[in-house]
C-alpha cells in the first residue's frame, strides 16, 4: 500500500489538514512540536484499520475537535495492487457519521459504513495497527522495539521468505511437545513424576540391598555357628580331659594321705623310740650312778653308818616321788599321742567340710543360673503368648475378610453368570444381525456384480478400440512436424535456388526428364509451357527432338549439401510415416491425423481409466473375488441360518425381534457386575490389608517363639548339665545333710577343756618330775652325806644297797637295759628304713597344688563350654527368624527388576524424545537462518553503512522469526538491551526497514516513522539517511514526521511537506 | 531281590525367580509342585520300592514355612518311603530348613525321611543306602569318602549331591565326585543331584536326573534371577533339563541298573531365534510361532529377532504380542534387529522437512557411533521419530 493523500477535518486540535500528492519514495512532513504530527500518524492508523466510524473506543471519543466543530472526518487516498482507493470516515454514531470506500475515481462507494474497515483491513492485510504488520510498518512515536510476530505477519513473512515449515512439521512438533510433557517440564527439567519413578526404583534397590545384607548376615551366622561348633567340641574335650585329670589327681592325693599318715606315725614312733632310748640310757646311767652311790654309800656307810637309814628312807620316798612323777609324764605323753590322732581326724573332717561348702556354692550358682534362664524363658513365653493372643483377633479379622471376599466373589460369580447368559443372548442377536445384514447385502452384491460385469465388458470393448487406433507417440509426432517443416524449408530453399527450364513444344509430345538424379516421364501439350526445375544438372530427352543436357557450375556446392539434407529428411520422413502407419498419399493430413489419433486415444484412455476406476470403486477386490464372495456369502447364509437353527425360509428379522431389546438388560447386568466386582475388589483389598496385618503379627509371634525356643534350648542345656532344679535342690539338701553330719562328727571329736590343757599338764608333770628328781638328788646327796656319815654306820650302806637293788629290780639291771637299748636301736633303724621308703617325691609334694589349679582350670573351661553352647543356641534362635527371607528377597528383587526395566525403558524413551526435540529445534533454527537471509542481507548491508565496518551479522529466533540479536564487530547486542537508546532506535529502525523490504517484495509498503532518529548523533544520523534512501529504493514509501526538517535535507528525492502550510490550504 | 525306585533331584521348591511378572512367578513356582505331583502319580501307578531326592529339594534354607510344609505334606503322601538328601542349596547347617518345623519333628512313622547322617540306611529289604548329606554350600571333599567297599550281599546305592569331575575346568570346591565312584566305593548305583540336565556315567551306574521341572532358558544371557550356590555359574546349571525323573531297576547286587527317563515337568521353556530380512520373513516367523509344537498354556516362549525389519512392522509387534499372549509368558527381544524404514517411508519422512532432516542426522550418527548406549538411544529415536510422524500424519 502506498498513501497518496490525506485530509483531516475537525480532528482533535486540527481543524483542517490536507496532504496531497504523497510520493512513493520518501515523504518528510515537518512542523513544530504540538503541530499535530503524531495526531496525523495516529489518524492514519485509526481511520485505516483500527476503528469503525461508530466505534465507542476512548481514542475515538478523544477525536472530538477541541475547539468544537463538526464531526471528525478523515479522507485517505491509497494505492493497493495498482488500484487506487479513497476512504472517507466520519467518526460519529449519529446521523452525520459514516464511512465509505471508493475504488479509482468511481463516485459510488464499493463499501459503506462498518464494512469499510474490514474491507480495508483485507486489502492491506493489516487488522490492527498495534500488532504484527501494522506495528511493524507504523510504529508509534518512540517505539523502538519490534513487535511480536502474529499469525498474519508470520504467514506473510513465511510466504515471502519461503520458510520451510510444513504443516506436517508443525503437527510433528505439537505431538512431540505433548509427549515430552510426560518427562520434562517446559524448561527441560525432569518432571516430579518422572523423578519420583526413578526415586522409587532407587528406594526399591535399597530395600533389596537391605534384604541381601540380611541374607549375608544369615550366612555369617551359619559360618559362625560352624566355627563355634568346632570350638565347642574342643572346649568340651578340654573339660572332659580336665575332669579326668582332676579325678586322677584326687585319687593320687587320697593315696598320699595314707602315706603321709604312715610317715607321721613312723616319725612318732621314732620320737618315742628316741625317748625310750634316752630313758634306758638314763636308767643305765642312773643304775651306774646308784651302783656308784652304793659303793660310795658303802664307803660313806663306813663313815656314817648311823645316818644312812633315815636318809635312805628319804631317798626311797624321793625315789618313789620320782617314779610317780615319771609315770605321770609317761601317761600324759601317751594321752597326748592319742590326742594327736584325734586332731588329725578333726582336720580331715574340716577338709571335707570345705569341700562340701564348695560343692554347695557351685550347686547354688547353677540353681541361680537356671532360675535366671527360667525367668528369661517365662518372659519370652509371655511375650510370645501376648503376641499369639494378639494374632488371634487378627486371624478372626482375616477370616471375616476372607468370608466377605468369598461372599463378594460369589456375588461376582453370580453376576458373571448373568453376564455370561446375556452374552450368549447378545451373541445370538449378533449372529442374527449379521445374518440380517448378510441377507440385505446379498441383493446389493448381486446388483454390484451385474454392474461390474457390464463395466468390465465396456472396458474390454474400449481396450479393443484403443488397440485399433494407430500409433500417435508425441515425440514421433513432434519429430514428424519438425521434419515436415524442415523439409518444407529445405525444399523451398532448393526450389528457390533451382533454375527453371521451360519447355514449350510446338506439338503434343512427351519428355523423359532426369533432373538432379530423379527421373520421370511427362506428356507435354502443344504450346503449353512446362517448367522443369533444375538444381545441378538435368537431362531432357524429348521425343523426336533429342536429348538436352543442362549442368550448373560447381560454385553452387551448398545446393548439393541442401539436397543431401533434403534426401536425408525425406528418408526420415518416410521412416516416420511407416512407423506411424500414415497414408503416404495423404501427407497434408498427417499432423491432423496424428492429433486426431491422440485426441481419440486420450479420450478413450480417459474413458477406459474412468471405467477401470469405476470398476475398482464398484468392486475393489475384483469381479472374480466378488463372484466368489457372493457364492461364499450365499452358502454362508444357508449354513449360518442352519447353524442358528432357522429354516431357510424363516425370517431373520422376526427371530431378532423375538430376542427383544437386550441393551437395557445389558446395562442392568453391567451395573450389577461392576458393583459386584467393586465390592469384591474392596473386599479383596480389605482382605489383603487384614492378611498383611495378620501376617506381620504372626511373623512377630513366630519371631518371639523362636526367641522363646532359643531360651528353652538354653535351659534344656543347663538342665542336661545340672540335672535340673529338682536335682540341684536335692543335691543341695544332700550337701546340707553332709554338712550337718560333719558338724556332728566334729562336735564328737571336739577336744575337752581338760584335753586341751593336756600339754600344760605334761609340762607341769615334767616340772614335777624334775622337782622330784631334784628332791631325789638332794636326798641322795643327803644320803650320800649320811653314808659318808655312816662310814661310821654300815646301815647306811645297807640302805644304799637296798636302793640300788630296788633299782636293779625295777630296771632288770644294766644287762637287761642294754639289751632293751639294743632292741630300741634296731627298731629305730627299721623305722628309718620305713621312713626312707615312705618319703614323698617333689611332684607328690606339689600334688595338691596341682589339683587346685586343675580345679580352677576346670571352672574356666566349663564356663567357656557353657558360653559357646549358649552362643550356639543363640545363633540357632536368630537363624529361626530367617525363615521366608528367600521368598521376600525374590519378591523384592522381582519388583526391582520390573521397576528398573520400566525405568530404563522410560529413560530410553525420554532420551530419544529429547534428542529428537533438540535436533528438531536446531534444524528449525538453521532453516530459519537460511530463510531469513533476505532480511539478514538488508540488515548486514545497512549495518555496514551505519557502523562503517564489515563483519556485522544478525541471529534470528527460529520460533518467532524475529531477530534475536545483532553481532556488531566484536560484540553481540540484543535489540531490547542495546546500551544506548540512540543505538537501540537506530538498530530497531534498521531491522524494521529490513522486514518492511521483505514485505514489500511484491507490493509496495508504506512505513510511517514518527519523529525517527531523535537520539542519533550527527554522524550516525547522516548514515541513517543513507540507509533510509537505500530502503526507499526497495519498494518502500517512507513517511517521516519530524520537527527537525533540516536533518533530512540530505535525503535526495524526498518530498517535504510543511504541516503548517498543509493546515492552511483548504 | 530286584528293586525298582524313583530318582529325582534339584526340585528347588520356593525357587527364586525375579525376572518375570508376579503372576508368572506364581505359576512357575506352582509348576514345581505340580511336577512333583506328577512324580507322586508315577509312584502310585507303578510298583515303586522308594523314592530318592538327591539334594536341593528347596531352593534355599530360608524358604517360607508354607513352601516347607507343603513339600513335607506332599512327600508324606507318597505310597512308598521317600528319602531326602540335603543339597548345597538346603545344606544341613545352622538355621537349616531341616531343623525347623515340620522337618525337625519327623519320626519313623513318616513316609518321608531326611538323610542327615553319613551312615548306611536300609531303604528296603536287601537295599542299603549310603547317604552323603551336604553340610555347607561348598566343599573340597569327596562326599563319598566315607563309603567303604564291602561284600555284595545287598544292593548298595549311594546318594550324593555334587559335581562329577568329568572335565578339567570344573571348580574343585563344588563337592567333587570322582568318575569311578561306583567301582571305587563298591556301589551298584550312585543317585546324584546338582547338575540340572539328565546325565549318566560309568555305564549307567551313576546318574543325574536333572531338574524335575525346567527353570531357565538355555541362553545364559537371559537372567531369570536364579543363581546356583556354586562358586562358579556352570553350563551344567544353564537349564537344558526338560523336567525328568528316573525310574531305576536293579535286579541283583552287582547287576547293571536299568534306567528309564520319565517326563514329569509341566512347563517347557522354549527359545526361538529368527533372522528376518523383510516383512515376509517377519510374518512367516510369527505365523510359525502361532502354531506351536507344545501347548501354549504350558510353554514360555522367548523369541530373539535378528536381521533387518521394515520399521513399520515394529508397530505390528503389539498385535503379535497379543497373539502370543496365549503363552504362559512370552518375550520378543528385538534389540539386535536393525530397523529399516521403507524407501517410501524415508521419502515421506525426508519430504517432511525438519523431522526428515532429524532422521537423516540420526541415521548418519548411527552409522558412525561406536558407543552402544548412544546407539540404543539413536535406534529408539529413529523408531520414535517414525511413530511421531505417523501420529502427526493421522
Amino acid at each position: 500500500m502506498i498513501l497518496t493523500n490525506l485530509t483531516l477535518k475537525d480532528w482533535k486540535h486540527l481543524k483542517h489538514v490536507t496532504l496531497s500528492d504523497l510520493v512513493p519514495g520518501i515523504n518528510v512532513i515537518y512542523g513544530p512540536n504540538k503541530s499535530g504530527k503524531s495526531t496525523l500518524a495516529e489518524a492514519i492508523r485509526i481511520a485505516l484499520v483500527d476503528r469503525d466510524h461508530s466505534s465507542n473506543a476512548e481514542d475515538v471519543k478523544a477525536l472530538e475537535p477541541w475547539s468544537g466543530g463538526d464531526i471528525p472526518t478523515a479522507e485517505i487516498g491509497f494505492v493497493v495492487k495498482d488500484a487506487s482507493w479513497r476512504l472517507a470516515k466520519c467518526f460519529s454514531k449519529n446521523k452525520g457519521g459514516g464511512a465509505a470506500l471508493y475504488e479509482s475515481s468511481s463516485s459510488e462507494p464499493t463499501t459503506r459504513d462498518r464494512e469499510v474497515t474490514r474491507q480495508v483491513a483485507s486489502l492491506l492485510g493489516v487488522e490492527d495497527s498495534g500488532k504484527g504488520i501494522g506495528a511493524l510498518l507504523w510504529p508509534k512515536q518512540g517505539d523502538a522495539a519490534l513487535p511480536n510476530v502474529d499469525q498474519p505477519l508470520g504467514d506473510a513473512l513465511r510466504q515471502l521468505l519461503g520458510v520451510q515449515i510444513s504443516a506436517g512439521d508443525v503437527e510433528f512438533q505439537r505431538v512431540l511437545a505433548e509427549r515430552l510433557k510426560s518427562w520434562f517440564t517446559p524448561n527441560g527439567k525432569p518432571t516430579k513424576e518422572f523423578s519420583a519413578r526413578d526415586e522409587a526404583a532407587k528406594e526399591q534397590r535399597k530395600a533389596v540391598e537391605d534384604l541381601r545384607e540380611k541374607r549375608e548376615q544369615g550366612n555369617r551366622l551359619v559360618s559362625e555357628h560352624a566355627d563355634k561348633k568346632t570350638e565347642h567340641a574342643k572346649a568340651h574335650q578340654a573339660v572332659e580331659q580336665t575332669r579326668r585329670t582332676i579325678s586322677d589327681l584326687e585319687s593320687r592325693v587320697r593315696a598320699l594321705e595314707g602315706r603321709k599318715q604312715q610317715i607321721k606315725d613312723v616319725k612318732q614312733q621314732q620320737n618315742e623310740n628316741n625317748e625310750k632310748q634316752q630313758g634306758v640310757n638314763s636308767e643305765i646311767e642312773g643304775l651306774r650312778a646308784k651302783s656308784d652311790a652304793v659303793k660310795q654309800a658303802e664307803e660313806r656307810a663306813a663313815e656314817a653308818a648311823t645316818s644312812i637309814e633315815p636318809l635312805k628312807l628319804t631317798l626311797d620316798a624321793r625315789a618313789n616321788d620320782l617314779k610317780l612323777a615319771t609315770d605321770d609324764v609317761t601317761r600324759l605323753e601317751q594321752e597326748l599321742k592319742a590326742l594327736e590322732t584325734r586332731k588329725a581326724r578333726i582336720a580331715a573332717i574340716q577338709q571335707r567340710q570345705a569341700q562340701n561348702n564348695k560343692e554347695q556354692e557351685a550347686a547354688t550358682a547353677d540353681l541361680a543360673d537356671l532360675k535366671r534362664k527360667s525367668d528369661e524363658l517365662t518372659q519370652a513365653d509371655k511375650a510370645f503368648t501376648e503376641a499369639a493372643i494378639g494374632v488371634e483377633p487378627l486371624k478372626k479379622a482375616l477370616d471375616r475378610a476372607e468370608a466377605a471376599l468369598k461372599e463378594a466373589g460369589e456375588k461376582v460369580t453370580k453376576a458373571e453368570a448373568a453376564d455370561k447368559e446375556l452374552r450368549k443372548l447378545e451373541a445370538r442377536a449378533q449372529v442374527l444381525r449379521d445374518l440380517a445384514n448378510l441377507e440385505t447385502a446379498l441383493p446389493r452384491i448381486r446388483e454390484a456384480l451385474a454392474q461390474a460385469r457390464a463395466t468390465e465388458q465396456r472396458l474390454a470393448n474400449l481396450r479393443q478400440e484403443l488397440a485399433a487406433i494407430g500409433p500417435c507417440d508425441d515425440s514421433d509426432k513432434q519429430r514428424l512436424e519438425e521434419v515436415l517443416d524442415e523439409l518444407r524449408a529445405v525444399e523451398a530453399e532448393l526450389s528457390a535456388a533451382a533454375i527453371a527450364v521451360t519447355l514449350v513444344p510446338e506439338a503434343d509430345t512427351s519428355v523423359s526428364i532426369k533432373a538432379d538424379g530423379e527421373s520421370r516421364d511427362e506428356s507435354l501439350n502443344a504450346r503449353v509451357p512446362y517448367k522443369v526445375p533444375v538444381l545441378q544438372e538435368a537431362e531432357l530427352e524429348l521425343t523426336g527432338w533429342g536429348t538436352v543436357r543442362i549442368k550448373r557450375g560447381e560454385a553452387a556446392g551448398t545446393l548439393s549439401e541442401q539436397r543431401t539434407r533434403r534426401d536425408k529428411l525425406r528418408r526420415e520422413l518416410d521412416a516416420l510415416r511407416v512407423k506411424l502407419a500414415l497414408d503416404e498419399l495423404d501427407q497434408g493430413n498427417w499432423v491432423s491425423e496424428l492429433a486426431s489419433r491422440k485426441a481419440t486415444r486420450q479420450s478413450k484412455v480417459g474413458e477406459a481409466k474412468q471405467l477401470a476406476e469405476d470398476l475398482k470403486k464398484q468392486v475393489p477386490e475384483g469381479v472374480e473375488a466378488l463372484e466368489s464372495t457372493l457364492q461364499r456369502e450365499e452358502s454362508q447364509l444357508t449354513e449360518r441360518k442352519q447353524a442358528a437353527g432357522l429354516e431357510q425360509s424363516a425370517s431373520v428379522a422376526e427371530a431378532l425381534a423375538a430376542l427383544g431389546d437386550l441393551s437395557a438388560h445389558r446395562s442392568e447386568v453391567n451395573a450389577k457386575l461392576e458393583r459386584a466386582r467393586e465390592e469384591r475388589d474392596a473386599a479383596d483389598k480389605a482382605g489383603n490389608t487384614a492378611a498383611k496385618t495378620h501376617l506381620d503379627a504372626d511373623k512377630r509371634a513366630q519371631d518371639l517363639k523362636g526367641k522363646a525356643d532359643a531360651a528353652r534350648g538354653l535351659i534344656e542345656d543347663t538342665k542336661k548339665r545340672t540335672g535340673g532344679e529338682e536335682a540341684l535342690n536335692k543335691r543341695l539338701d544332700t550337701l546340707a545333710d553332709a554338712t550337718r553330719k560333719l558338724a556332728e562328727e566334729l562336735d564328737k571329736e571336739q577336744l575337752t577343756e581338760e584335753e586341751r590343757r593336756l600339754p600344760d599338764r605334761l609340762n607341769d608333770a615334767n616340772t614335777a618330775r624334775d622337782n622330784a628328781q631334784q628332791q631325789l638328788d638332794k636326798s641322795q646327796a643327803g644320803h650320800k652325806a649320811a653314808v659318808e656319815a655312816h662310814e661310821k654306820a654300815k646301815s647306811a650302806v645297807q640302805a644304799a644297797k637296798a636302793v640300788f637293788e630296788a633299782e636293779v629290780m625295777r630296771t632288770g639291771g644294766e644287762v637287761a637295759l642294754r639289751a632293751r637299748l639294743n632292741d630300741l636301736q634296731k627298731a629305730a633303724a627299721t623305722r628309718n628304713e620305713e621312713l626312707a621308703k615312705l618319703q614323698l617325691t617333689p611332684e607328690e609334694e606339689r600334688l595338691e597344688e596341682t589339683l587346685r589349679s586343675e580345679r580352677e582350670a576346670l571352672k574356666t573351661r566349663e564356663k567357656r563350654e557353657r558360653d559357646i553352647s549358649d552362643r550356639l543356641r543363640q545363633i540357632e534362635g536368630e537363624l529361626a527368624q530367617f525363615e521366608g527371607l528367600h521368598g521376600q528377597l525374590a519378591a523384592a528383587e522381582q519388583k526391582l527388576a520390573g521397576m528398573e526395566a520400566a525405568r530404563d525403558r522410560e529413560k530410553l524413551d525420554a532420551d530419544a524424545h529429547k534428542l529428537i526435540a533438540d535436533w528438531f529445534k536446531e534444524e528449525r533454527d538453521k532453516a530459519t537462518e537460511r530463510s531469513m537471509a533476505p532480511v539478514s542481507e538488508h540488515v548486514q548491508r545497512w549495518l555496514r553503512i551505519l557502523n562503517n565496518s564489515d563483519g556485522a551479522s544478525v541471529q534470528f529466533s527460529g520460533e518467532s522469526l524475529m531477530a534475536d540479536s545483532l553481532r556488531l564487530a566484536e560484540r553481540s547486542v540484543s535489540l531490547e538491551t542495546a546500551t544506548s537508546y540512540g543505538e537501540r532506535e537506530q538498530l530497531g529502525t534498521l531491522v524494521r526497514l529490513a522486514y518492511a523490504c521483505v514485505l514489500a517484495k511484491d507490493e509496495p509498503q508504506a512505513v510511517i516513522l514518527d519523529d525517527p532518529l531523535a537520539h542519533s548523533d550527527a554522524t550516525r544520523h547522516r548514515r541513517m539517511l543513507d540507509v533510509l534512501a537505500d530502503a526507499s529504493k526497495r519498494n518502500l514509501q517512507i513517511i517521516i514526521l519530524t520537527c527537525h526538517p533540516e536533518r533530512f535535507d540530505q535525503l535526495l528525492g524526498a518530498k517535504h511537506f510543511d504541516l503548517e502550510q498543509a493546515k492552511t490550504i483548504s | 531281590m530286584a528293586v525298582e525306585f524313583l530318582h529325582i533331584a534339584d526340585l528347588h521348591l520356593g525357587l527364586r525367580i525375579t525376572r518375570f511378572d508376579e503372576s508368572v512367578v506364581g505359576k512357575l513356582q506352582e509348576a514345581r509342585f505340580q511336577a512333583l505331583e506328577n512324580v507322586l502319580n508315577e509312584a502310585r501307578n507303578r510298583p515303586t520300592a522308594f523314592a530318592l531326592i538327591a539334594g536341593d529339594l528347596f531352593d534355599d534354607n530360608s524358604v517360607d514355612l508354607a513352601t516347607s510344609e507343603r513339600a513335607h505334606n506332599l512327600l508324606n503322601s507318597f505310597p512308598c518311603p521317600v528319602f531326602v538328601l540335603p543339597g548345597n542349596h538346603d545344606p544341613l547347617c545352622a538355621g537349616s530348613v531341616w531343623h525347623r518345623t515340620p522337618w525337625k519333628h519327623l519320626t519313623s512313622d513318616n513316609t518321608v525321611r531326611v538323610l542327615c547322617e553319613r551312615t548306611p540306611v536300609q531303604a528296603t529289604v536287601g537295599v542299603t543306602l549310603f547317604p552323603c548329606p551336604v553340610t555347607a554350600k561348598t566343599s573340597h571333599a569327596d562326599p563319598f569318602e566315607w563309603v567303604r567297599p564291602d561284600g555284595h550281599v545287598a544292593i548298595r546305592i549311594g546318594v550324593g549331591h555334587g559335581s562329577v569331575m568329568d572335565r578339567a575346568q570344573l571348580p574343585e570346591d563344588d563337592h567333587p565326585i570322582p568318575l569311578d565312584t561306583p567301582a571305587r566305593r563298591g556301589l551298584d548305583y550312585v543317585a546324584l543331584g546338582h547338575w540340572h540336565s539328565e546325565r549318566r556315567f560309568a555305564d549307567d551306574r551313576m546318574a543325574y536326573p536333572g531338574t524335575h521341572e525346567q527353570m531357565r532358558f538355555a541362553d545364559a544371557g537371559f537372567a531369570s534371577g536364579w543363581q546356583a550356590y556354586s562358586s562358579k555359574q556352570l553350563d551344567e546349571f544353564a537349564g537344558a533339563g526338560f523336567g525328568n525323573a528316573l525310574r531305576v531297576t536293579i535286579t541283583a547286587p552287582g547287576a547293571k541298573p536299568e534306567i528309564e527317563s520319565l517326563s514329569v515337568g509341566k512347563f517347557r521353556w522354549r527359545e526361538e531365534r529368527r533372522e528376518v530380512m523383510n516383512a515376509d520373513d517377519f510374518n512367516r516367523a510369527f505365523a510359525e510361532l502361532a502354531q506351536p509344537d507344545t501347548p501354549t498354556e504350558r510353554t514360555l516362549l522367548r523369541v530373539k529377532l535378528t536381521g533387518v525389519l521394515p520399521i513399520e512392522q515394529i508397530a505390528r509387534l503389539d498385535g503379535i504380542k497379543a497373539m502370543l499372549s496365549r503363552y504362559v509368558w512370552h518375550d520378543i527381544e528385538h534389540a539386535s534387529l536393525s530397523l529399516a524404514p521403507s524407501d517410501s517411508d524415508v521419502a515421506a519422512l525426508r519430504g517432511r522437512g525438519m523431522s526428515g532432516r532429524v532422521l537423516t542426522r540420526i541415521e548418519s550418527e548411527l552409522a558412525s557411533s561406536a558407543d552402544p548406549a548412544r546407539k540404543a538411544v539413536l535406534e529408539h529415536a529413529r523408531l520414535v521419530l517414525y511413530r511421531l510422524s505417523k501420529e502427526a500424519e493421522a
